[in-house]
């Protein structure tokens, strides 16, 4: 059977670990060449090599213009376009002390609003480009269930969060004739390095509280990822899809 | 969602557990040092008192004018003003009202109605002090939740003035322990289960539908207004939501707050989550703009 991604060529930013990890490792599976990007050079490289010698490592500032630029340069360089791209890179931003909204700095506050929102929209900028270039595309951008809910204590992270499904339904409106899709993923608790940078317990507690008794595997944000990124999603554009295992719908407040 | 800091008490809360057993001085010891880390606020100054022959103890904020007669939970058979000297005394702060904390008498060694007793003596003590029965509030968390209420309603029954307010958190109204949430919070609840609350209302009361033991069956008209605070995963979650539907219907001026994902007694943790913190605050608002 052909792989959902057979002879795309792929984007994964944050693709050193968790999430991305996942997915750099599903797609190349499913047939895309990949473009194994993160911040974190060595651990972009490791991913790469796992996959072997359809992707490369790339290292990325998403902050950065013209990182996003070379990264995507750089798909063109290595496999001669880009189809596809998983803006993935995030951080939770979580301060040692409980912080309120009111009481966030603005350099606590712009350092995660500049990697989760301002990020993901550089990668867009710089991909869109290649993939009009190329007559066409889908990105998937990651968001949060904290891009539809308060989330006390994480107003940096809810507000990027936000902010990135309003970039991406816009962008779907905008590029939709140009043949290019775009759509959000929001995980909701998954066991990942991010999310080990929460107070002991948190990932305990969250797993008992869903409906299925368990957190996500980032294998499994990868496979929604994978799928809106496919030719099998031709016509799922503008949507904000939570993978969460049922979460948001016992969360208080629906 | 709720604050990182309130999903990741609960393995805490849960890995502590409850006090269980038959040896009740060693679960007393065990429930007076449960909160010991809380720490009560400088402002307040403490005294012991015998209140009208109830062992109590003043939480004095400089503010004798008005009075919050304070009943500590435990299921009736545990806890002091030692177990809740750090919550006695937040409320009295956040009110701005000196505070009695009751040491009402326990079961099983005093059952039902020996603690409704206390409170409502503890009642005519401050009456006869000279503070106004509009100028007191009755408070309570868990049991001394329920026993609260139970007291609004003897209160009443004895013809004595009601009280201008009452503030309760996490209370149990219901001792049969029927209602659904028993059910279906119960994977949810760090803190109580079923077994635990059924073995202290046996503990506690022979009759579980007395409607002053469990005063969601009590009559609720000419009550005055109640703010109740309870936690979405706790079982006693119903006991807050019938008995606010309850009173509602009898005419009372009830406000229900629902915390996210809290736990029992959620306002007792406010040193460790904001969730607790905020509840607070909200209840020295309550008892500041009737009291005040």
């Amino acid at each position: 059977m052909a792989g959902m991604l057979d002879g795309k060529v792929a984007i994964v930013t944050g693709g050193g670990s968790g999430i991305g990890r996942a997915a750099c490792l599903l797609f190349a599976k499913e047939g895309a060449s990949v473009v194994v990007a993160d911040i974190n050079e060595p651990a972009a490289k490791s991913v790469a090599d796992e996959i072997g010698a359809k992707a490369i490592a790339v290292r990325v500032d998403v902050t950065d213009r013209a990182s996003t630029d070379a990264m995507a340069q750089a798909a063109i360089t290595a496999f001669g376009k880009l189809d596809v791209a998983f803006n993935n890179a995030g951080l939770a931003g979580r301060t040692e002390r409980f912080t309120r909204t009111g009481d966030f700095s603005e350099e606590e506050s712009d350092r995660v609003i500049m990697v989760n929102q301002q990020g993901v929209w550089n990668c867009m900028r710089s991909e869109l480009q290649a993939m009009m270039a190329g007559g066409g595309g889908a990105i998937v951008n990651t968001s949060s269930l904290a891009g539809i809910r308060g989330y006390a204590g994480m107003a940096p992270y809810a507000a990027s969060k936000h902010a990135v499904i309003g970039l991406t339904k816009t962008a779907a409106l905008e590029y939709a004739a140009k043949n290019i899709r775009v759509n959000a993923v929001l995980p909701g608790g998954v066991d990942t390095p991010m999310n080990a940078t929460m107070p002991d317990g948190w990932m305990d507690v969250v797993a008992r509280t869903q409906p299925m008794k368990r957190v996500g595997k980032p294998e499994e944000i990868a496979e929604a990822a994978c799928w809106l990124l496919s030719d099998r999603a031709s016509f799922v554009n503008a949507q904000a899809l939570n993978v969460d295992g049922g979460w948001s719908e016992v969360l208080s407040g629906n | 969602m709720s604050s990182p800091e309130n999903i990741a008490m609960h393995k805490m809360l849960r890995e502590r557990g409850i006090p269980t057993g038959n040896d009740l001085p060693e679960m007393r010891k065990f429930f007076d040092s449960m909160y010991a880390d809380y720490v009560v606020p400088a402002s307040v100054k403490r005294e012991k008192v015998n209140a009208n022959g109830v062992d109590a103890e003043w939480f004095r904020v400089g503010n004798p004018t008005a009075c919050i007669i304070f009943s500590h939970g435990g299921g009736y058979v545990l806890g002091s003003t030692i177990s809740h000297q750090a919550l006695i005394g937040e409320i009295a702060d956040a009110a701005g009202v000196d505070t009695l904390g009751l040491n009402y008498r326990l079961a099983p060694e005093h059952a039902f109605p020996a603690g409704v007793e206390d409170l409502v003596n503890a009642y005519r003590f401050v009456l006869d002090s000279g503070v106004p029965a509009d100028r007191i509030a009755l408070a309570g968390d868990s049991a001394g939740g329920g026993l609260t209420l139970s007291g609004l309603l003897s209160i009443k029954a004895q013809g004595l003035p009601s009280p201008r307010c009452a503030y309760v958190i996490s209370p149990w109204t219901d001792l049969t322990t029927t209602l659904p949430t028993m059910a279906s919070q119960a994977d949810l609840d760090p803190i109580c289960t079923l077994e635990s609350l059924q073995q202290l209302a046996g503990l506690y009361s022979g009759d579980l539908k007395d409607p002053i033991a469990s005063p969601l069956h009590g009559d609720w008209s000419g009550q005055p207004p109640l703010y109740i605070q309870v936690g979405e995963y706790e079982i006693l979650l119903d006991d807050s939501r019938e008995l606010a539907k309850k009173a509602k219907a009898a005419g009372v001026d009830v406000t229900l707050e629902v915390s996210p994902m809290g736990v029992h007694v959620y306002p007792q943790f406010s040193q460790i989550h904001p969730e607790g913190a905020d509840a607070i605050v909200k209840a020295g608002a309550f008892l500041r703009k009737h009291l005040g």
